[in-house]
């Protein structure tokens, strides 16, 4: 099962769940806006999305997560607009049977994701520069 | 002719000054034909920044064959996460 968000608001932190007793791990990961970037002080991030595409995106590199590495359940939420330094960017979660196809399938999942999902960071820096990245 | 609406994104958008264009094509061009026409719009920003299309919301390579009112967004390297 996939369930796949992007949204304008906080993160919300995954509540406790023990409805998932045939899974042996549950993996969460958050990434977060750091306050450093090449040397330089940041304020906030402006994730700027392709609304539509990147939620399909999201839904198919999610199915194929499940299929490569027999996983049950993976769980994205990717906030976009402006992230202060300290905020939750995005939510990936994922469940499995034991923890090390979880483990794989999250470094596969969030590296696919910044391959392909339509979704940019413009940085904006404390010196009132940005700088768009990839 | 076939026109085509065309949507910017990141530093695409920054070095063209817009997000939507309207692109007129002969008949047959292919995403690569008009990736060439985009480049000559600004040759110092775009020269080297490798641009990916989607055409109706799915990624095409640079031989697909564009149809009249196609939405190609002109994707750049994304950087979620």
């Amino acid at each position: 099962m996939v369930t796949i968000s992007i949204i304008k608001n906080i993160i919300p932190t995954l509540p406790s769940d023990e409805s998932h007793t045939d899974n042996g791990a549950e993996l969460q990961f958050y990434g977060r806006v750091r306050n450093i970037e090449k040397g330089q002080l940041v304020i906030a991030i402006d994730y700027e999305y392709y609304q539509g595409m990147a939620e399909k995106e999201l839904q198919e590199l999610g199915e194929k997560t499940i299929r490569k590495f027999s996983i049950n359940k993976v769980d994205c939420i990717h906030r976009v607009g402006r992230i202060s330094v300290g905020e939750s960017s995005l939510r990936v979660v994922i469940w499995s049977k034991h923890r090390r196809e979880g483990l794989d399938a999250m470094e596969w999942f969030i590296s696919q994701m910044k391959e392909d999902v339509p979704i940019w960071k413009n940085v904006i820096f404390k010196d009132g520069k940005n700088k768009c990245q990839y | 002719m076939i026109k085509l609406h065309i949507v910017n994104f990141s530093l695409v958008k920054d070095a063209l000054g817009q997000k939507n264009m309207v692109i007129k094509m002969d008949n047959g061009a292919t995403v690569g034909q008009l990736l060439e026409k985009i480049r000559t719009m600004n040759k110092q920003k775009l020269y080297d920044l490798p641009i990916r299309a989607a055409v109706n919301q799915s990624y095409v390579d640079e031989s697909y064959r564009l149809h009249n009112e196609d939405l190609v967004a002109l994707i750049p390297p994304v950087s979620g996460g």
